[in-house]
Order: C-alpha cells, then structure tokens, then sequence
C-alpha cells in the first residue's frame, strides 16, 4: 500500500513548537491554548436559537447568553476556527487529506464511529466538570506551573491508562 | 515591550479575535504535522506503540514554563496578568477521569479532532458533533451537580507550593523526571508489538 | 541521532538550572506590602457619593458598582446597576471574575466603607484594576443625596450649588419627594469632572 504523505514532525520538534506558541499566545494575550470552550459556545448558540426561552431559564446556558453579544462571539471560537484552517494546510501540503474513518483491522468502521461518538459524548461532558480540556486545563494550567494543570492532566491520562486495558481490543 | 500586550492595551483589544484566529492557525498546524489528527497515533500513548502524545506534550508545556519564567523575570511579561486556571478539586479529578474515558474510547480530544475533521477524518466529525452533545448532557443535568461543580475551590493554587518547592526547583525536577519519561518510552516503544496505521 | 538528544537534553537541563539565578523572586507578582500600604494611605481610590450621583444621572456606561454586603441586605435595597459580591465569598470564581470586566470602573461599597475598603485591599493585591471605593457607602449615599442638609446662608456659592445638584439628584433617584419651598429647578449647573488624582471632598 503506497503512502503518499509525509512524515510527521519529530514530535520533540512538534513539542518545541507547540510550547514556543504557547508562550507566544500568553505573551500577546494573557491567556494560554483551549478548545473545549468552543464546543460549548457551539452548544449554547445552538440551544439558544432553537429553544430560547429554556436557554434561559436553565443554569448553566444563562451564564453565557447576554442579549447584546453571540454566544459564539468568544475567543476560543475564533482560535478553532484557525485551528481547521492550520490543520488543513499541514494536511494538504504533506498530502494527508483524505476522507476516511480511520480505525484498527480488528474493528469495523461502523465500530469506531460508534466509538467516536460514545467518547465524544464522554469527554464533552468531562471537560465541562473539569472547567477545561487537554489544551486549556492540562496543557496550559501546567505551562503556568497551575495546581490545577497537573491535577488535570494526571486525572486525564492516569484514567486512560486504567480503562485502557478494557478498550484495548478497539486499537490493537 | 512589555507583555501580555492586549491586557495592557498595548494592542487593542479589539484584534483579540483575529489574534485568536492566528494562533489557532498555528495551533492546528503544529498539531496536524505532529501526527494529532490520526487518532490511532493518539491512542498510541496508552498502549505503549507510539508515545509522541507524551513527548510533545510534556516538551510543549517545559518549554512554555521555562520560556515565561525567563520572560517574567527579564521584564519581558508580568506574569500576574496571564490567566492561572483555578482549581476546583473533586470537579477536575472527576472530571478528569470521565475525560480520560472519552479519549480512550473516541481517540481525540477536542483540539486534536478538529485538525482530524480538517483533514477529512469522518471518526471526528462524530467525535466533534458528539462532544457538544456532551456538552448538552451536562448543562441539562446541570442542576443535579451544581453544588459539586463549585465545590473544592482552592483559588489559583500553585503546584510548587502544594509540594513545597520553589519555581525553579519543581520545574528542574520536572525537566528530568520528564527526560526519563522520554528515555523509558523511546526504549518501550522499540519492544512493542508495531502497529500500521 | 542519539548524540543530539543527548546535547538537546543537556541543553533543556541548563535552561533550568539558570531558573535557579531567578530564586527568591516570588513567582506570581502581587502587589507588595509597601507599595499596597502606599497605595493604601493615598487615598485615590475614594469616590463621593455626590460624584457617583454625577455620573448615573449622566449615564456613564463605565460604572460598575459592586456591592460588598450579604445577599439579603443587597435584596433589601442595592445602588443603581449595583452587582452583589459579597465580602466573605469574593475570592469564589463567580463573584471574583466581576472584576475582569473590560472597560469598567469598579465601585466597591458597603453600608458604611469599612467592608468596602476591604474588599478594595484584597482586589487591589490581586492587581485587579480599576477599582474604587464609594466614600461612606450606602449611609452616606442616604444622608447626602436623599436627605440633603440645606445650607445656611453664610455659606459659599458652591455649598449652595451642590445642595441644589444633591435636590436634583433626590429627585432623579426617587422621583419624587422634592420640597415644596426649595423648587428651584437644577439646570444651568456647571458638573465638572473632578479630576482622579485629588482627594475627595464633602463627607459623612
């Protein structure tokens, strides 16, 4: 099978990078990398237009709803917009564009799809309880040496290694 | 010039969405090119295949510490501006762990899938829709965790003050404790089992 | 290969033993004891009640009062625009981050100001910015707008005027409620901005 795409960064490279813009967004912003919150910004428009009156009403959408301002009017939403068009362009000039599901031999499409989902429901959720995802709470709390990144980030990845073993059968 | 520029005005803050636009640019090429979007070399972390999660991350996030303690103390930046993530105990350890779940099952998490869904993974896309139907889940069930969520605030405690240490000490154990993880996993990787994706 | 992680490692190790150079600098800057306590006897932060009058008649968009006291006293009776924050909980996440608000000038008050400057204290060591406190709090707010005391004649023209600015006030705040025999109407009255920096006249 012919692999057209090139190969990936030495990830101590990628790491470099990726800490090198890190430090640049705290210098020019303030504030670090994210990506959850627009997940949520998306949620709350989108509830927001479809059943306003409950957006209003229920705790937690009413925080983020005020009259003169979308609720996708956000930082975060604009940084995931940019985040779509960086990955595209690494993704096109190293060939890697390609629709596809990409999964283990051992599973079906169908299986890893249902997967997907299932995770991304789990880790919508999660990431609402813990005020932040990879990127914004384990990724930047532990740039900024906070209490809370390293704290997120063992939960995060110690919790994928204890249910690991009972998914391995997905991946290898 | 002193930093965070756009705290201090000194740009405008109204370039802060173009900014953001910029950076995630940025972001999700870095990403994309370190191998993000494929959630197999994702997951690869956990089985011990491919450890290029812990390699960027951990290199990322020493490299941003060191780089803002030099920037803080040359002047550079006033750290005390640059937003520290508060902690709230039980609600990131629970948190956490559900997150934890969601990646071992979905193979991403939200930045990652984004740079799948701009390469044309359809496993993210379901990931990506599937996130905000998380969301959705947990701001309807709001009400039963409320108390929960806002539980465990411990302000914007420090890790090297939880272990007793100053700055510059944690982060020189981290840099080792982290280049040891390197070795070990570069060493683990070379037994295991190769896996094509 | 190997020899440049080797170099590289070497490299990052260094890095962060020169962090070591940087040792007993606190981390974090907060503001220090002595430049708080500078800041402290200044007194720049004061706001009247007369000037804080001043500005919601005009409609400055840039007010934001920020009311110290418990929730019940705020229900009872709260400044225009005024949000709760109170005293004991203002470091919890959703009261404290009022204060990252772009734009705004922050208004601490309380019924007196002994709550109010402390709240002050504690933001102002934060390096929040912006922040003031409204001089004799809801207490003089009542004695100075709402029942302002009639000059006698002895006094200077400025005395006057303000008494006339304070009926005017009364009268937009409660509509209604002006006395019978002072009905002079409050117009034609120069409001000059007193400027930040100097200290705050007219007491309670």
């Amino acid at each position: 099978m012919t692999d057209k795409s090139k190969k990936y960064w030495n990830p101590y490279f990628g790491g470099v990078m990726l800490g090198l813009l890190l430090l640049a967004t705290f210098y020019i912003t303030g504030r670090g990398l994210g990506a959850s919150g627009a997940a949520k910004s998306a949620t709350v428009a989108i509830v927001d237009k479809v059943a306003p009156a409950h957006a209003e009403n229920a705790t937690y959408y009413s925080k983020f709803i005020s009259d003169d301002k979308n609720p996708m009017n956000q930082w975060l939403v604009f940084e995931v917009i940019g985040i779509l068009a960086g990955a595209l362009l690494s993704g096109a000039l190293s060939s890697r564009l390609k629709f596809k599901v990409e999964h283990s031999p051992k599973i079906t499409s169908r299986t890893r799809i249902i997967m997907a989902i299932l995770g991304g429901i789990a880790f919508g959720f999660g990431s609402q309880m813990a005020r932040g995802c990879t990127s914004g709470a384990a990724l930047t709390g532990m740039a900024t040496l906070s209490l809370a990144g390293f704290v997120s980030m063992m939960a995060i990845f110690g919790s994928g290694y204890v249910f690991a073993y009972f998914f391995r059968k997905f991946w290898i | 010039m002193m930093g965070p520029l756009i705290p201090l005005d000194i740009i405008d803050p109204a370039w802060n969405n173009v900014i953001a636009i910029i950076i995630g640019i940025a972001f999700g090429f870095i990403l994309e090119s370190s191998g993000f979007s494929s959630s197999r070399k994702l997951a690869g972390v956990f089985y011990g295949y491919d450890f290029t999660v812990l390699k960027v991350f951990f290199t990322a996030a020493i490299t941003a510490a060191i780089g803002l303690y030099y920037f803080h103390f040359m002047g550079w930046i006033d750290a005390s501006l640059v937003y520290i993530n508060p902690m709230y105990v039980g609600p990131a350890i629970v948190g956490g762990i559900v997150m934890g779940l969601g990646f071992i099952m979905g193979g991403y998490c939200p930045g990652t899938c984004y740079t799948g869904v701009a390469i044309g993974k359809i496993d993210a896309i379901a990931y990506s829709f599937a996130l905000m139907l998380g969301v959705f889940i947990y701001a309807e069930f709001y009400p039963l965790y409320e108390a929960f969520y806002k539980s465990g605030f411990m302000g914007n405690a420090m890790v090297f003050d939880s272990l007793g240490l100053t700055p510059a000490a944690f982060i020189m154990i981290l840099i080792v404790v982290a280049l040891g993880m390197f070795v070990a996993a570069t060493q683990i990787q070379n037994k295991v089992k190769k896996v094509d994706y | 290969m190997n020899k440049t992680y080797v170099v590289l490692a070497l490299v990052l190790v260094l890095l962060g033993a020169g962090l070591f150079y940087f040792q007993g600098k606190p981390y974090v800057m907060e503001l220090q004891p002595k430049a708080l306590l500078n800041d402290i006897n200044e007194n720049t932060r004061y706001v009247s009640v007369d000037e804080l009058a001043e500005r919601i008649i005009n409609g400055d968009p840039s007010v934001q009062l920020i009311d110290v006291r418990d929730p019940y006293d705020f229900m009872d009776f709260a400044l225009p625009g005024a949000e709760n924050m109170p005293l004991p909980d203002m470091l919890l996440e959703e009261y404290i981050q009022m204060l990252d608000a772009y734009g705004k000038d922050f208004i601490f008050y309380s019924n007196g100001d002994i709550q109010a400057n402390q709240a002050w204290v504690i933001a102002h060591r934060m390096e929040y910015k912006n922040l003031y406190v409204l001089k004799g709090g809801v207490n003089c707010w009542f004695e100075t707008i709402i029942q302002p005391k009639a000059p006698v004649e002895s006094e200077p023209q400025e005395a006057i005027d303000l008494y006339q600015f304070r009926l005017g006030a009364r009268q937009y705040f409660t509509g209604g409620g002006a006395d019978i025999e002072t009905a002079a109407p409050v117009e034609g009255i120069e409001f000059t901005r007193k400027k930040k920096s100097s200290a705050v006249e007219g007491g309670c």
